[in-house]
């Protein structure tokens, strides 16, 4: 049955929080799927080691939009030591389920991959 | 229909499998990968059992046979597209034998005085190829426009042809059917019209081959290329057939053992045409495969085949569209259309379409189906495509419909 579309992941796909840009972000970062036309693009405010400000905005699936939502809530006051620890798995926890078919994965994955630059960026 | 064709679903045993709970397969996914008929698997496994020996070595019993198999099957798969065996070049699939043509004959037939020409409808694999090369050798690369109603713009393409630039056009790649949008090209008036400037012209024919009747030589074109994986053969066998004025001006790519006259350490001759464009032990069941693939679609009758395939392409426009909130993509004309229809539904993401009617037992494709050129152009984010073979009904496309309903209740769609 249609496991993955749990509530959670309805509820964020159709109402997506933080949906938007920041006036003057300090960082954005950028993350595509060619293979699937998915694209999310994530707006902070990083002061002393702080994510101050989350938004982001982009296209995509419900998966991707629910996990690119889910993080933007989560991330929200973290530090970048915090970011770095980020994964699927607290996502889907997130999200109510417990696998993710290998055909999806991408789509949960991006918005992770793209809040995972700040990590790269810092280094 | 004829009988055969009628009944040929039980020729399919994969079809018999059910899934997520004894829910029966709807395979809509033919133009992605058509399922094999039993006959062709066994032919591969016969093969093996049987006659499996190197081709054009070994003088003993199994060698003969399998050189003897070989080249039977070579000539059925010819004879399919109306040509001989020494026309054909066996490849792994379409992309490998356009790359054959991009390397071992764009490559030194191009410079910056010359254009090559393709389209926007195009599969990647016949538009990356050309980009590159005209990238390597300095070549213009011109992209013909699709219309609105998704077909291809004539009048963009003989305004490219009949340059005031001073360039010539060395080369027009199009593909037959699309992929995406199932748009039906007139091939043998391009064919016409590029011919007329002097230009070489190659047909993708991966969505062609396995829903129309091909003739070769009416079609008029230099290179007619295909997938045997798509038209009801194995994976990993393809190929194209190929005008004797291109195969004179070819190229060998890949060198090695089979493709040579004489070897010594000064110099290398290569065999005949087209013999030295097969480097290396060939896939040979995979060409007994396709062979019984042809023969099987040939039993069925390639203008009931495409008749059929008319039937059900009008079928699926037709309940498609009475579904609310679906947009369908390319011509509403079936009689310009093959082998498919692609649909958008509003808000919600191609992915999610095809993964809740996965749950109804539905295989759809969803994407960009590698035309990524086509889906900005017109900017859909991804489409879902029902693509069909000879195997396909109209009950197929009656749980397709019931499915899409599912998907607008999981999304809330009225
Ligand atoms: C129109 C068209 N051209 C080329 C190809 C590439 O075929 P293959 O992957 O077998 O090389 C495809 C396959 O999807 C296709 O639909």
């Amino acid at each position: 049955m249609n496991d993955l579309y749990q509530e959670v992941i309805l509820d964020h796909a159709q109402h997506p929080r933080n949906f938007g840009v920041l006036q003057s972000p300090t960082h954005t970062f950028r993350e595509m799927n060619a293979s699937c036309g998915d694209m999310v693009e994530f707006y902070l405010l990083v002061q002393d080691n702080k994510i101050l400000e989350v938004k982001w905005r982009g296209v995509g699936c419900a998966i991707s939009t629910a996990s690119a939502s889910i993080v933007s809530e989560m991330i929200q006051g973290l530090s970048l030591e915090e970011v770095r620890k980020l994964d699927a798995i607290h996502v889907m926890k997130r999200m109510g389920i417990s696998t993710i078919a290998p055909t999806r994965e991408k789509c949960l994955m991006i918005p992770i991959k793209a809040v995972k630059q700040l990590d790269m960026d810092a280094k | 229909m004829n009988t055969q064709l009628q009944n040929c679903r039980a020729d399919f045993p994969i079809l018999s499998r059910e899934i997520h709970d004894q829910k029966p397969l709807v395979y809509l996914d033919s133009a992605a990968t058509s399922q094999k008929p039993k006959v062709v698997l066994d032919a591969i496994q016969e093969y093996y059992q049987l006659h499996n020996a190197n081709v054009h070595r070994g003088i003993h019993v199994l060698g003969d046979e399998s050189t003897h198999i070989f080249h039977e099957s070579r000539q059925r798969i010819a004879q399919f597209f109306g040509a001989t065996e020494n026309q054909l070049i066996l490849t792994r699939n379409t992309t490998e034998a356009l790359n054959l043509i991009a390397w071992g004959w764009a490559l030194d037939h191009l410079s910056e005085k010359d254009v090559v020409i393709t389209t926007e409808m195009e599969h990647h694999s016949n538009f990356v190829p050309w980009q590159e090369v005209c990238k390597r050798t300095g070549a213009k690369f011109e992209v013909v426009s699709v219309t609105q109603e998704g077909l291809l713009d004539l009048q963009d393409l003989s305004l490219k042809l009949h340059r005031k630039d001073g360039l010539r056009v060395k080369l027009v790649a199009v593909v037959h059917v699309s992929n995406a949008i199932g748009t039906r090209n007139p091939v043998e008036l391009i064919a016409k019209m590029a011919h007329e400037v002097g230009a070489m012209v190659v047909i993708d024919g991966a969505q062609s081959a396995p829903h129309l009747p091909i003739s070769f030589p009416s079609l008029g074109a230099d290179v007619f290329a295909f997938s045997g994986h798509k038209m009801l053969g194995p994976m990993g066998i393809g190929g194209m057939i190929v005008s004797q004025h291109m195969l004179e001006q070819m190229n060998p790519v890949l060198f090695g053992g089979g493709m040579i006259d004489e070897v010594t350490t000064d110099l290398t001759t290569y065999a005949d045409l087209p013999d030295r464009f097969i480097a290396g032990t060939p896939d040979v069941a995979g060409a007994v495969g396709l062979a019984k693939a042809c023969a099987y679609l040939t039993h069925l009758n390639m203008n009931d085949v495409e008749q059929y395939d008319r039937e059900l392409v009008v079928y699926t426009l037709e309940k498609i569209s009475a579904v609310e909130h679906v947009k369908i993509l390319g011509s509403l004309d079936s009689n310009k259309r093959v082998g498919s229809v692609a649909f958008l539904l509003d808000g919600v993401h191609a992915h999610d379409v095809a993964q809740v009617l996965d749950s109804e037992g539905v295989a759809v494709r969803s994407g960009h189906h590698c035309t990524m050129p086509l889906h900005r152009k017109f900017a859909w984010a991804a489409s879902t495509r029902a693509s069909f073979s000879v195997y396909s009904t109209k009950t197929d496309v009656d749980v397709l419909v019931s499915g899409l309903e599912k998907v607008k209740s999981v999304f809330n769609l009225g």
